[in-house]
């Protein structure tokens, strides 16, 4: 009994896909693909310009951590009365590292990654966000 | 030499963008003369189509390389279809139906009787077994073209639909039974 259907089945027209339907999914698919490039190109570009604006009052913000402690008055010791400074070295050393800003230091490098993150994520959505179809 | 689906299918994740093209060539027009024949002649075959592929192309990181890929967008075909259909309100059951979901032409002992062969024979035939496929309810009608248009077996058939393997079998026997009756009404 399978064997008549599926010979009844082979009997009707095998129809055709009108033309230019694999031609018309692929440009859907490009115009999908350019519009979430838009998206994240204006995205990833409003990160830059903040990541950018932010760089300078965090470099600011940076610097006033190394003089509040200390940091910049032992490294001006090292330079102004270096020998004095020499047995000691190792403590010197110590000194130095406690007296690093690491929290303002950890922000400076978080913003600078986020710009240039951001800046390489941008240009690299460009030629797809500005695509221009034929 | 000629990829198969699954090197396809990586070489397109991979960022080959062509591999996507070359897949699509390939099941069109299987995908199309499904879909063509499932649903009524007013809703608009080629839109269900392109939308199927475009989901297909969307999801395709989400194809697991043991599933069978035909069946996979056979799936995706089918469920767009009947979105489709949904949105425009089309009814997805046969007048033949009752309100309990039996049908009332089917419900009788199966003919092992061979189809007589005029049936295949005569070109304006053709016509007539596609006119009576339309009027065979949507869902032994997808059963019967995943079937023997296709030729899925019952177990892919039975994951495109998303139904039990006996139910998918049983519509099988049912659609037969009806096509069959059908057939023989029609032949007087």
């Amino acid at each position: 009994m399978d064997k008549d259907f599926q010979k009844l089945f082979n009997t009707l027209e095998t129809l055709e896909p009108k033309k230019g339907a694999v031609s018309a999914v692929l440009f859907r698919i490009q115009h999908h693909k350019r519009r979430i490039a838009r998206i994240k190109f204006t995205l990833l570009g409003l990160s830059s310009a903040l990541s950018a604006a932010a760089i300078f009052p965090v470099i600011s913000y940076t610097v006033s951590g190394f003089v509040s402690t200390g940091f910049y008055q032992y490294i001006s010791l090292a330079f102004s009365d270096g020998g004095a400074i020499l047995p000691y070295w190792k403590e010197f050393i110590m000194t130095l590292a406690e007296s690093l800003p690491a929290f303002e230091i950890s922000l400076l490098l978080a913003v600078i990654f986020a710009l240039l993150e951001s800046l390489k994520l941008t240009i690299k959505n460009m030629p797809v966000a500005f695509y221009k179809f034929n | 030499m000629e990829r198969d689906d699954s090197q396809l299918i990586r070489d397109h994740l991979g960022g080959d963008e062509r591999s996507f093209e070359v897949l699509m060539k390939r099941h069109i027009k299987a995908v199309y003369n499904f879909v063509y024949r499932l649903v009524p002649t007013n809703v608009d075959t080629d839109e269900i189509v392109s939308e199927t592929f475009f989901k297909v192309w969307k999801n395709l990181k989400k194809f697991r390389a043991e599933e069978n890929f035909t069946a996979w967008i056979f799936t995706i075909a089918r469920n767009t279809a009947y979105d489709k259909l949904r949105k425009h309100r089309e009814s997805v059951f046969s007048d033949f139906d009752t309100e309990s979901g039996e049908n009332f032409l089917s419900d009788t002992l199966a003919d092992s009787e061979p189809l007589p062969p005029e049936l295949f024979e005569k070109e304006e035939n053709k016509k007539i077994i596609q006119e009576l496929l339309e009027r065979i309810p949507t869902a032994y009608r997808e059963v019967l073209l995943l079937r023997y248009a296709n030729e899925f077996t019952f177990d892919d058939i039975a994951k495109i639909l998303g139904k039990p393997l006996d139910t998918v079998k049983s519509q099988h026997r049912r659609a037969l039974i009806l096509l069959r009756k059908m057939l023989a009404s029609f032949g007087g």
